[in-house]
């Protein structure tokens, strides 16, 4: 009898330790994804950029953030963006999607981060509010990223792959080094495929005269 | 053991193996104690350093004890002041004290110009700096108005020392306070604002540097943790300087007994450790434990001096999200994007351009209390600011603990493996790959600057009102620039290629 | 707040002291070599935190 149970045990470590070894085994190298279909817009001076006005009169713009990084850059590259114009901007870090009319330009900060998370804000909920401003018809959504790599990743990057499905623009800082927002080729041959307003900056400072020129405020 | 049953034997045995420990204990003890009372040395340069402060003048319990550390305080060389007959100085230290009296100044100067509207007295103008000192000094007139560095020249080649400056704010600079050492497992905090120390100079503004925030933190190290003591690095003249590496928190022996839970003054409740640690303190209290009478001396000093902008400097481990990366204090923002903008730049001659630091920043959370960038920007009209590197030998990841390790300056082979997992599954189990202390400093310096950089753009006027931040009324008025002497600041590049020791001073 | 904790102090002080009395006075009454050795090292730590050395 004794010798029967030693027998079980020994075939149920060796079965447990070959079920660990096999589900533990490494994943499969990552495959780079796929080439761009358009070619990847690097620091383009903005005359080249093929911009016009996408503001209408009577129409209102927002400056919000999903994710809740870098929102006070933001407001400070819009804003001089807009000096010396008629422009208004209305600031709102939860603005939400039924608040908007056709028309309207939204211009959002992608990025996440914990210590912008609070209270009624969670990652779920930065989440659904980027879904939402990407389905709403007839807005003009543009997205920036001027943070780099520490941007991107897990908690970010949920945020910023259902967003970019609806959006006009996508500027992002990148400095071709490797550490940009585009450092794994996720935003030029994965969520903007296809995708031609998708824009990459050395300097995310330079996003500033884009802004000013589809706002029309220069 | 059967001849332990002998009494005899046993008694000769047991007296062994105590003298034994004994003596293994009293040297033990020994190093313990020559630990906690060695003085890290800083260099004063004394003609560029007009003040210390003690801790103690700002917290008064703190007097004459471990944590009574200093506060190191650079003039700007242009900064208009007032000079005073020394018998005169306790009754002359306020502005208002001095409006009404007979004053002088030199002809064209720009402290003339700062001063023409502060005094209700026309300034009786002379020729030379000089001809003002000589003038206050036989009592002429009871007031001069010079640059702070013609007074404290004209003052030190006085051997009669009859005059003296007075704390009288005639023309209200920008300042900024530094602080390094609040963490003593955090190297470049205290590197960094030791650099400063020993090589900025001021051309207008006041710089205030604190090297060792929490002195009490760097009298012993953390238990469990086996970290090395003390880590050294050459100066550019080979000579060794000596540095201690200490624990996060106030030590035991200074602060007990530590509470099941910390419970802050805010209400926020934080675990039994953080009763000690100094960045969860503030904004501190002259009556309360240890660690908060020190935390107060931060908000009491910027409260009194008015200090203009804060800049604490931290590191964290590389597995730590809040890594290279900035904290700001929500009314600091529209300078934080100057910063961006402006800042960070550094001159490369390798590759023949001007490049740009990376830096990321989040705002301070509104309910996360007892931090710099929260309660003493609450608490105080200064702008602060909160910076973090990359520091390995904070890290759980690492091997052996060796001086090595807090330099970085020999890969740890744990750490390398895991950045380099990282890499190949683009994962993130690191959030900033560990560099050289020389990178951490250069990274701190280059932040320093870009504060000034940032706050020159756009609050060269700010006007502040004994109940509110900026808001406008009659109360103090900064007028101009922060400006440092350019050149004495070690650039991001040089401190890295030249090494944070080619910039520390010799001791002699 | 202040006279609370040096009391609370004065008092973690004594029971610290006796207990090092206890160690010190089983070293000298046990038997066993492994007991002598632990209470020493025991005793060394206590008169470390008696005369505030860590």
């Amino acid at each position: 009898m004794k010798k029967n149970v030693l027998l079980f045990l020994l075939v149920a470590l060796f079965a447990l330790t070959a079920f660990v070894l096999v589900g533990c085994g490494d994943e499969p190298e990552p495959q780079p994804g796929p080439g761009p279909e358009v070619e990847v817009k690097r620091d383009v001076k903005v005359a080249n950029a093929g911009l016009s006005v996408v503001l209408e009169a009577g129409k209102s713009v927002y400056v919000t953030a999903l994710g809740q990084a870098d929102f006070a850059y933001m407001q400070t590259i819009v804003n001089d963006a807009i000096e010396g114009s008629e422009i208004t901007v209305t600031v709102d870090n939860q603005l939400k999607a039924a608040d908007l009319n056709a028309g309207d330009v939204v211009i959002s900060v992608l990025g996440y981060t914990s210590k912008g998370i609070s209270g009624d804000i969670t990652q779920t909920s930065e989440i659904a509010r980027a879904k939402a401003l990407a389905e709403k018809e007839g807005i003009i959504l543009i997205l920036c990223q001027l943070s780099g790599k520490e941007r991107r990743g897990e908690s970010s990057d949920p945020i910023i792959s259902e967003a970019v499905k609806g959006a006009d623009y996508v500027f992002i800082y990148d400095a071709d080094d490797s550490k940009g927002a585009d450092y794994d080729k996720k935003y030029s041959t994965e969520w903007c495929k296809g995708f031609d307003k998708l824009y990459l900056f050395s300097d995310e400072y330079d996003i500033k005269d884009y802004i000013e020129v589809l706002l029309g405020a220069n | 053991m059967k001849f332990m049953n002998d009494k005899k034997i046993r008694l000769i045995v047991t007296t062994c193996i105590l003298t034994l420990v004994l003596i293994i204990g009293v040297i033990t003890s020994v190093n313990f104690l020559k630990f906690r009372n060695y003085n890290t040395e800083f260099v004063v340069r004394e003609d560029v350093v007009g003040k210390i402060y003690k801790f103690s003048e700002f917290s008064k319990h703190l007097k004459g004890d471990v944590a009574d550390s200093n506060i190191y305080e650079i003039q700007g060389t242009d900064n208009t002041v007032a000079i005073v007959k020394k018998d005169k100085l306790a009754n002359y230290n306020k502005i208002d004290n001095i409006k009404g009296l007979s004053v002088c100044g030199v002809d064209g100067s720009s402290q003339y110009d700062a001063a023409k509207d502060v005094f209700t007295s026309n300034i009786n103008v002379l020729a030379t700096a000089n001809d003002v000192y000589e003038n206050v000094k036989s009592g002429t007139y009871e007031v001069g108005i010079l640059s702070y560095k013609e007074a404290i020249t004209l003052i030190n080649n006085d051997q009669n020392e009859n005059v003296d400056i007075s704390d009288a704010i005639v023309e209200k600079v920008p300042s900024l306070l530094l602080i390094g050492g609040t963490h003593p497992n955090e190297p470049s905090g205290q590197l960094a604002a030791t650099v400063v120390l020993e090589n900025a100079k001021v051309k207008r503004g006041i710089l205030y540097v604190i090297t060792e925030l929490n002195r009490s933190a760097y009298s012993y190290s953390q238990p469990q943790e086996g970290t090395t003591w003390y880590y050294h690095l050459k100066t550019k003249n080979g000579n060794t300087r000596t540095f201690k590496y200490g624990s996060r928190a106030t030590n035991t022996v200074d602060q007990w007994p530590t509470p099941d839970v910390y419970t802050h003054s805010s209400g926020q409740q934080l675990s039994s450790s953080e009763v000690r640690n100094i960045n969860r303190a503030y904004p501190g209290n002259e009556e309360g434990t240890y660690t908060e009478q020190i935390a107060w001396v931060v908000t009491n000093f910027v409260n009194q001096k008015d200090v203009t902008m804060v800049i604490d400097l931290h590191e964290a481990s590389p597995e730590y999200l809040t890594i290279n990366q900035c904290v700001y204090h929500q009314d600091a923002a529209d300078i934080w994007s100057q910063m961006k903008i402006n800042g960070f730049r550094y001159y490369n001659p390798e590759a023949d351009k001007t490049q740009k630091l990376n830096m990321p920043a989040d705002q301070s959370p509104l309910n996360m209390h007892g931090l710099t960038h929260r309660e003493v920007g609450d608490y105080t009209n200064a702008y602060v600011f909160l910076f973090e590197t990359s520091n390995a030998s904070q890290g759980k990841i690492r091997g052996a603990f060796t001086e090595d390790l807090i330099k970085y300056s020999a890969p740890d082979k744990f750490y390398e493996a895991l950045v380099k997992y990282d890499e190949e599954h683009d994962t993130s189990n690191i959030y900033g790959a560990p560099v050289e202390i020389s990178e951490r400093v250069a990274r701190h310096v280059l932040s320093f600057e870009s504060v000034i950089t940032g706050f020159n753009k756009i609050k060269t006027t700010r006007v502040v009102t004994q109940t509110g931040r900026d808001n406008v009324g009659d109360g103090g008025v900064y007028v101009g620039e922060m400006i440092l002497e350019e050149g004495t600041v070690p650039s991001y590049y040089d401190l890295i290629k030249y090494g944070v020791g080619n910039y520390l001073l010799d001791i002699d | 707040m202040r006279v609370y904790y040096e009391f609370l102090f004065v008092f973690y002080l004594i029971f610290t002291i006796i207990i090092a009395l206890f160690i010190l006075w089983n070293i000298f009454k046990t038997k066993k070599i492994t007991n002598i050795i632990i209470g020493s090292i025991a005793l060394m730590m206590f008169l470390i935190r008696i005369f505030m050395i860590r």
